[in-house]
């Protein structure tokens, strides 16, 4: 399962969605609004998407993962919009006979769709709104 | 030819569009056509940009076609 949306997600719904007889592991990472950062209160996040393209890289990471770590199946679920304090972002849910390749493949997704998948945090704080670009911080005017 | 840029994230606020339709020389490559939008718009020199044609990244010296679609955007910030 790729999927890229506004709307929230289930966690039992993304596990469900790849769990199969030949998984002894399912490692899921779930990411989630932070209320600080950098030193600032975050009231509340918005992320953008190039959505065409998000969904081509990460289904190409998912087949990726499955080439390269030999997992059985990978679920991601993206959202964009905004988004409140302790609100989902994403969930990686891996499937894999055991669990060291199920807990490298899930590092490895994630990493790469920091790297990679074109989707952009703007933090709205008291102090200002900030993109995130990378590890940098572009006030917004 | 005409090739159509979209922007994302700050760099709409440096271009102050999410996209616009350019006509570029036939021929033009990915490269050239950075060079054209960093004069075009202020700001974009000091900025790191990542670039996709047709919503794969692609290199320096990739030809443009006729209606590609060219997104730039800053290193990204998702997961």
């Amino acid at each position: 399962m790729i999927r890229v949306t506004r709307e929230d997600f289930s966690v039992d719904e993304v596990v469900a969605s790849i769990r199969s007889g030949g998984m002894g592991a399912i490692v899921t990472f779930l990411g989630t609004v932070r209320n600080s950062s950098q030193g600032r209160d975050v009231d509340r996040i918005e992320i953008q998407v190039y959505e065409e393209m998000a969904v081509k890289q990460l289904q190409a990471i998912r087949e990726d993962a499955i080439t390269n770590f030999g997992v059985e199946d990978v679920a991601i679920v993206h959202r964009y919009g905004s988004l409140g304090v302790s609100d989902n972002i994403m969930m990686i849910a891996v499937g894999a006979s055991h669990r060291p390749e199920a807990f490298e493949a899930c590092r490895y997704v994630l990493e790469t769709i920091k790297e990679k998948v074109p989707l952009w945090k703007k933090e709205f704080t008291p102090e200002g709104d900030y993109w995130i670009e990378g590890e940098e911080y572009e006030r917004t005017e | 030819m005409k090739v159509r840029l979209k922007f994302f994230a700050s760099f709409r606020l440096l271009t102050g569009t999410a996209g616009t339709e350019l006509e570029v020389p036939q021929g033009s490559t990915t490269s050239d056509l950075l060079e054209l939008v960093r004069e075009m718009y202020d700001g974009f020199n000091e900025k790191t940009v990542l670039y996709a044609v047709n919503g794969e990244y692609v290199g320096e010296e990739v030809g443009l076609k006729e209606g590609d679609s060219i997104a730039f955007f800053p290193p990204v910030s998702g997961g």
